[in-house]
């Protein structure tokens, strides 16, 4: 642990560097929750005020942030939870993980409303619009539901084992990976298929669908626009090595796989989360915000923004989850 | 100091020791009698039947060490289970059976497996990644792939063509040996 904290010293630096100058942009923060276990996915509710939070001790919580308490704890059932998503009116919430069901709960009571049986376990679930759950599992099926009554809609092959999912809010499209696709949520007829690299960790969309943002395990995350299939920006995480050879030894950098991703829903404002526990800010569209400080001693697995931008939720293999004060940018 | 009260000083002190000779005496007759029994008891239990041994064989389908933390470290399974990265699962793509080692963080990075097919092979992996892989197939041929993170590497081995070797630089191969030959 020494060793780890010495090799991070200069993001250390950096961060305090942040704190004593708020001009920098270092948010302040404050721990909400503690798992035993990965943080695996953090969601806010569509008015900002309600977090959900999954980790692979199991556990499911609804915190409020207004008293920081997390007064309501749920489970996916046996195992691991893995992905947490509130309904667009905020009045349920969904829960996939290591059992091959989706669990819907009544946001406010916590109550189970529906046990959705899957093909295989899940990792990935959305909603889209009115109460239409859509789940995508390891078996390649990306399957929508009607949330409250629990029946299949309909259900489509995506070529690929679904990792990651994610709905915009307008504009009717899913995005899926594996292989980063674009999906039709109307006619669930595939849209584009962008050209980004493999192992993707994470996708959102902006408010408005017409930009999206994928983190790749490559170490670089990239902001799409949609309509042109073509990438507007991107952020790098990169960290120095020394290598040693018979001529003596090297300085280089290598790339830092990039875990955790979220976007603002005006889609000014990228936030990457990397697996030394290093967050990445990044303005776009010509706000010009960039700084990167240390916010967890472990990999930054789950991370989300409220709507405005102006609260960052990030989880982390190091257990904890975080709540950072982002009103600085306003 | 008078000579009454010396000789009375030097019975005290006499009386002081055998006392403590006496409590002595008795802590160690305690602690034989209490260990005797236990030290007796594989000798009156060997005539009877045996509840355990050492030659015990344990069968179960998987086993995970935890360090000191609760993190799951190392895994046998049959199958094992699928790699989790950044806390979700993934699919392996196949049935696996064998050791894994995971990091603090919980991401897989060394394997010994075996799949369903046949193969048997051993990796090593950087954090999301596959860099080494040394594999043989169940007749006809072994291999061993060494990749970077810029996709450059080395890929040797033999096959029924016979002995191969490969480097790749930037995901293109750009030197064979047998020259021009085409790998299995």
């Amino acid at each position: 642990m020494i060793a780890r904290a010495l090799a991070l010293l200069p993001l250390l630096a950096m961060h305090t560097l942040g704190a004593q100058l708020p001009a920098s942009g270092v948010p302040d923060s404050y721990t909400l929750q503690s798992h035993r276990g990965t943080v695996t996915d953090v969601a806010f509710s569509p008015d900002g005020g309600t977090l959900a939070i999954a980790g692979t001790d199991g556990r499911v919580s609804l915190c409020t942030l207004a008293s920081r308490k997390c007064a309501i704890t749920m489970r996916s059932g046996e195992g691991e939870s893995y992905a947490v998503a509130f309904s667009r009116d905020g009045h349920l919430v969904a829960i996939v993980g290591e059992q091959a069901e989706a669990r819907v709960m009544e946001t406010v009571t916590g109550a189970l409303l529906r046990r959705i049986p899957l093909t295989s376990y899940s990792t990935a679930v959305a909603f889209a619009g009115g109460d239409t759950l859509v789940v995508g599992t390891q078996d390649e099926w990306l399957s929508a539901f009607d949330a409250r009554k629990g029946h299949l809609i309909r259900r489509w092959k995506v070529g690929a084992p679904v990792v990651v999912l994610a709905s915009a809010i307008t504009g009717s499209r899913l995005a899926t990976g594996g292989p980063l696709q674009l999906w039709s949520e109307v006619d669930s007829v595939p849209m584009r298929a962008l050209r980004a690299p493999g192992g993707l960790t994470r996708v959102a969309f902006s408010d408005d669908g017409r930009l999206a943002c994928s983190a790749h395990i490559r170490g670089v995350t990239y902001l799409w626009d949609l309509e042109r299939g073509a990438i507007l920006d991107s952020l790098v995480s990169v960290r120095e090595v020394s290598i040693a050879s018979a001529r003596g030894t090297v300085r280089d950098t290598v790339r830092v796989a990039m875990s955790s991703m979220a976007l603002a829903g005006d889609g000014r404002l990228l936030v990457a989360g990397d697996a030394r526990g290093v967050v990445h800010m990044a303005g776009t569209q010509g706000d010009t915000l960039n700084i990167a400080f240390l916010a967890h001693f472990g990999s930054i697995s789950a991370m989300a923004l409220d709507r405005r931008g102006t609260t960052l939720v990030t989880g982390s293999s190091d257990g904890t989850v975080k709540v950072w004060d982002l009103s600085f940018r306003r | 100091m008078c000579t009454s009260c010396a000789a009375r000083i030097d019975r005290l002190e006499h009386r002081a020791r055998r006392d403590r000779r006496l409590a002595l005496f008795a802590l160690a007759a305690t602690v034989v009698a209490l260990v005797a029994p236990l030290r007796a008891t594989p000798a009156s239990a060997a005539s009877g039947p045996r509840v355990a041994s050492t030659d015990s064989v344990l069968r179960v389908r998987g086993l995970v060490v935890v360090d000191g933390q609760g993190h799951d470290r190392v895994f046998i399974g049959a199958p094992l289970p699928d790699p989790s990265l950044f806390g979700k699962r993934r699919s392996r793509g196949g049935n696996y059976s064998g050791i894994l080692l995971l990091d603090a963080n919980g991401d897989e990075r060394s394997g010994y497996a075996t799949t369903d097919s046949g193969q048997v092979m051993f990796t090593l992996d950087e954090v999301g990644r596959m860099v080494a892989n040394f594999m043989a197939q169940p007749a006809g041929g072994v291999r061993l792939n060494l990749t970077d993170e810029f996709d450059n590497g080395i890929r040797l081995g033999t096959s029924r063509e016979g002995p191969f070797l490969d480097f790749v630089k930037a995901g293109k191969s750009v030197a064979q040996l047998p020259g021009g030959s085409k790998l299995p």
